[in-house]
């Protein structure tokens, strides 16, 4: 029996058609970080608003809020999460709805928007935390 | 077939399945999907807020005193109520979807009435957690 690894014509493989073949890790890599973001989440709301919020929000609350390690720790995670998670469903609406020569350079645009994102937040708390 | 190398069949136009335009926008199936992916994309620029939030803070106190003020005043905050709904919404039909993935819930009278349920819910916890801090 010939090598069967792939059943497009090499036309078809030329033109890209079939399979990006990391569909299901994609998705999979959504559910899971939805599963972390679950508690993470719930915690930042609820100690963002028993903890800044309700004492008076000013600026020294929150700094002291930040600095303790179990909130800068959790935070740093979650915004790396959260940025991962948007950046997973980004691309399957941008997927959606952008076609033709658009697609890759929106897509490598929005990529550098969420992981940019995520650096800069994930950066000023570890500043805040570490030279504040 | 093709003699002008220039006009090749492979940038011809395929075909894209109607979405929003073929189905019923009111069935609560439908409604409760198109609001997730709508919800979700509304929550990556609520993430900004989050973004503004820290840098303010660590550009310090007169910087997060001006972030306070425009913080503070009633248009953010109205906008800052629709975000949140955003996320509790995207939230708590995140769940009804994860439990679709254990393979429970899936049938169609079960899947209208989580639905609507979600909903309701997503409106009442946004309301419960901003009069809550309003009142501070």
């Amino acid at each position: 029996m010939t090598d069967m690894q792939d059943f497009r014509t090499p036309l078809a493989r030329a033109r890209n058609l079939g399979s990006a073949k990391t569909g299901v890790h994609h998705w999979l890599m959504v559910k899971i970080t939805a599963i972390a973001l679950i508690p993470l989440t719930l915690w930042f709301a609820y100690s963002i608003i028993t903890g800044v919020v309700a004492p008076g929000g000013d600026f020294n609350t929150a700094l002291e809020w930040i600095k303790k390690p179990y909130h800068s720790f959790p935070l740093v995670i979650l915004l790396w999460l959260n940025f991962y998670h948007a950046k997973m469903g980004g691309e399957e609406i941008i997927i959606d709805y952008v076609h033709g020569k658009c697609l890759m350079p929106t897509l490598i645009l929005y990529k550098f928007f969420c992981y940019g994102l995520a650096a800069l937040s994930i950066y000023t708390v570890l500043y805040i935390t570490f030279r504040m | 077939m093709v003699d002008d190398p220039n006009k090749t069949p492979t940038r011809q136009q395929r075909p894209l399945s109607p979405h929003l335009q073929a189905y019923n926008m009111f069935a609560i199936t439908s409604l409760t999907s198109i609001l997730h992916r709508i919800t979700g994309a509304a929550l990556v620029v609520g993430s900004l807020f989050v973004v503004w939030w820290l840098m303010a803070l660590a550009h310090g106190p007169e910087s997060y005193e001006r972030f306070r003020y425009y913080f503070t005043c009633c248009f953010t905050q109205l906008i800052l109520a629709g975000f949140t709904w955003a996320f509790w919404y995207h939230f708590i039909n995140g769940l009804r979807h994860l439990t679709w993935d254990t393979g429970r819930a899936l049938g169609r009278e079960t899947a209208r009435l989580s639905g609507k349920l979600i909903i309701l819910a997503s409106l009442i916890v946004t309301a419960a957690m901003w009069l809550y801090i309003w009142s501070l």
